[in-house]
């Protein structure tokens, strides 16, 4: 069996693994507990869908490594050997991009835990203490929330809209897959995000808000987080190549996307009925209300909430490939 | 002899835009004012040609002939319009003093990432990196950041790391002249040897007696035409007696 069938079967076999312990832990953590009818309209077809889905990945799997030790190709096959190709790389640029960060600073990777402790108890104080108390409960832990999930999101689209003109020496050097460079810049953002996480757990146990086991959902939650920040990253990489000045027009959106993203109010505040309505369309609002309903509410939220997130990631990502595919052959030219 | 480098009815055209375009601003502006006008400028036309393992083949043309982009196209760094380009072995290409490389890291990890560029593992560079910097002669050098190197220190770095890492096809596109009379009779020698153990080379440069000496046959490029190809010596003395 040589190293490509190898390294194809041991996708198969991970990926099957984690998919089966996901279907059945969502189907607990998230059909089970709800309060509603969803049990009973969604939860009955829940197996047979999943049973379904899971059957026929395994199908695929064993058809991909077959087609793997025939030397032929296939998506699963193709996966296998640019993981095998451009793995050194992608760790190689990740670690390029925590050296440059910290070069010259004196704390170095502890901002990653510091910035969003200090962002909070800044916003505390302003939004609590000086305009008066909202009467959200668990604030601080409210608040970190939505500035550690926002913080990812803005990290990860800004380093990554330069991943192309950044890299313009290596891109002319020789080929490699140029979804390689915003990726690896999305996965540095993932890194911080990490490290962002502790504070926010410090804050819940000690206001007491312990982990149930819906807490694993949250994880779920972050990973489409993560591929709509990954869609919408391709998409901004592959406009900066052509208009430099996205840059700046980025800026702007980012800081009204901001104030759009219920991070230090509470929708329930908001007297404006318009706005309430188009707040529906802001997929960060979906990612925050389904985090903050695990973590401080700790029950699962409506099922409509995940279907948001699972559309808003997919949709995303969708608009991010194909831009970045149709667009990324002319990238040697204007780069 | 089989073929390391088919080169199959390339075809490339640039879409020129008059002036540069590069923020929204300017783009809306000229759309405005309908100066959006393409101008097609052909670069490459219809090019075939092959390269044999162990082969020397070298390009020749003046400057805009389409030389460079030629060497892109087969490196694999630009798309071209049509055609196709198949290489049978693992390229290095040197295209140019600053590619491949982060010019805010120091010698020592640029060495790795241009390697892993280049596609090769953690373990294949590991033991070759005491050569690299052996052949490199750039000693203490290596830990301060690239951006205070020279452009012939630059070129040692980019050429030691592909001369020992002993590619089968290697790229050159006039990066050696910034070389000193030393390090230039060194990375010659270094270049016979790989050619000796089966390496393909491409070679461009303006020097006549590098291409006499070292290349087996010659391609010379005009306005996106292949003029002349065939035995080196020939094609340069027909280039440079041309009028």
């Amino acid at each position: 069996m040589n190293k490509l069938t190898k390294c194809v079967l041991k996708n198969q076999i991970i990926v099957s693994i984690v998919l089966a312990v996901s279907i059945i832990l969502f189907y607990f953590l998230a059909i089970f507990n709800v309060e509603e009818n969803a049990h009973s309209t969604f939860g009955q077809w829940y197996w047979l869908i999943m049973g379904l889905i899971f059957g026929a990945f395994i199908c695929y799997g064993i058809w991909s490594v077959i087609r793997a030790k025939n030397n032929k190709h296939c998506l699963a096959v193709n996966i296998a050997d640019k993981m095998i190709k451009y793995g050194f790389l992608l760790k190689q640029l990740v670690k390029r991009d925590f050296k440059r960060k910290y070069k010259r600073s004196v704390l170095g990777v502890l901002w990653s835990f510091l910035n969003p402790l200090l962002m909070m108890g800044t916003q505390y104080l302003v939004f609590s203490t000086l305009l008066g108390n909202q009467n959200i409960p668990y604030f601080p832990v409210y608040l970190l929330v939505g500035i550690v999930t926002f913080n990812f999101f803005s990290e990860c689209t800004t380093t990554s809209m330069e991943s192309i003109t950044g890299n313009a020496s290596l891109i002319k050097k020789v080929y490699v897959p140029k979804y390689i460079y915003t990726l690896s810049k999305a996965l540095s953002a993932t890194i911080n995000f990490g490290f962002a996480l502790i504070p926010l757990f410090i804050f819940m146990l000690a206001m007491q808000l312990w982990p149930t086991p819906g807490f694993l959902l949250f994880f779920f939650n972050i990973g489409l987080l993560f591929v709509f920040c990954l869609g919408l990253s391709m998409f901004l990489a592959t406009i900066m190549v052509f208009f430099r000045d996205m840059h700046f027009i980025w800026g702007v959106i980012r800081l009204a996307w901001m104030y759009a993203t219920p991070i230090f109010y509470s929708v329930e505040r908001i007297q404006n009925e318009t706005f309430k309505m188009v707040m529906k369309f802001n997929p960060l609002f979906h990612f925050l209300k389904v985090s903050r309903m695990l973590i401080i509410d700790r029950v699962s939220p409506n099922l409509y909430s995940y279907l948001w997130c699972l559309i808003s990631a997919a949709g995303m990502f969708a608009i991010g490939c194909i831009t970045f595919k149709t667009q990324q052959e002319k990238f040697s030219l204007y780069v | 002899m089989s073929n390391m480098i088919e080169v199959k009815n390339i075809s490339m055209s640039y879409k020129m835009a008059e002036g540069d375009i590069r923020s929204l601003k300017e783009y809306t502006v000229k759309w405005f004012s309908r100066k959006l006008k393409r101008i097609d400028h052909q670069v490459l036309n219809n090019i075939s040609f092959s390269v044999d393992k162990g082969e020397v083949m070298g390009i020749i043309g003046v400057n805009g002939a389409g030389k460079s982009t030629l060497l892109k196209i087969i490196s694999g760094i630009l798309k071209p319009n049509s055609g196709n380009v198949i290489l049978n072995g693992k390229i290095i290409p040197l295209l140019g003093l600053g590619s491949g490389f982060d010019m805010e890291l120091t010698g020592i990890e640029n060495i790795y990432l241009n390697a892993a560029i280049l596609g090769y593992s953690k373990e294949e560079i590991d033991k070759k990196y005491n050569k690299i910097v052996e052949f490199s002669e750039l000693g203490n050098f290596l830990h301060q950041p690239i951006r205070t190197y020279s452009s012939g220190m630059l070129m040692r770095l980019g050429f030691s790391i592909a001369a020992e890492m002993e590619p089968e096809i290697l790229i050159l596109d006039e990066v050696l002249s910034v070389g000193d009379d030393r390090f230039r009779t060194k990375s010659q020698k270094r270049i016979a040897e790989l050619i000796k153990s089966g390496a393909t080379v491409l070679l461009v440069t303006h020097n006549a007696v590098a291409i006499k000496t070292y290349c087996h046959r010659a391609l010379w490029l005009d306005k996106g035409n292949i003029k002349m190809i065939g035995d080196a010596t020939k094609v340069m003395d027909a280039y440079t007696k041309r009028k």
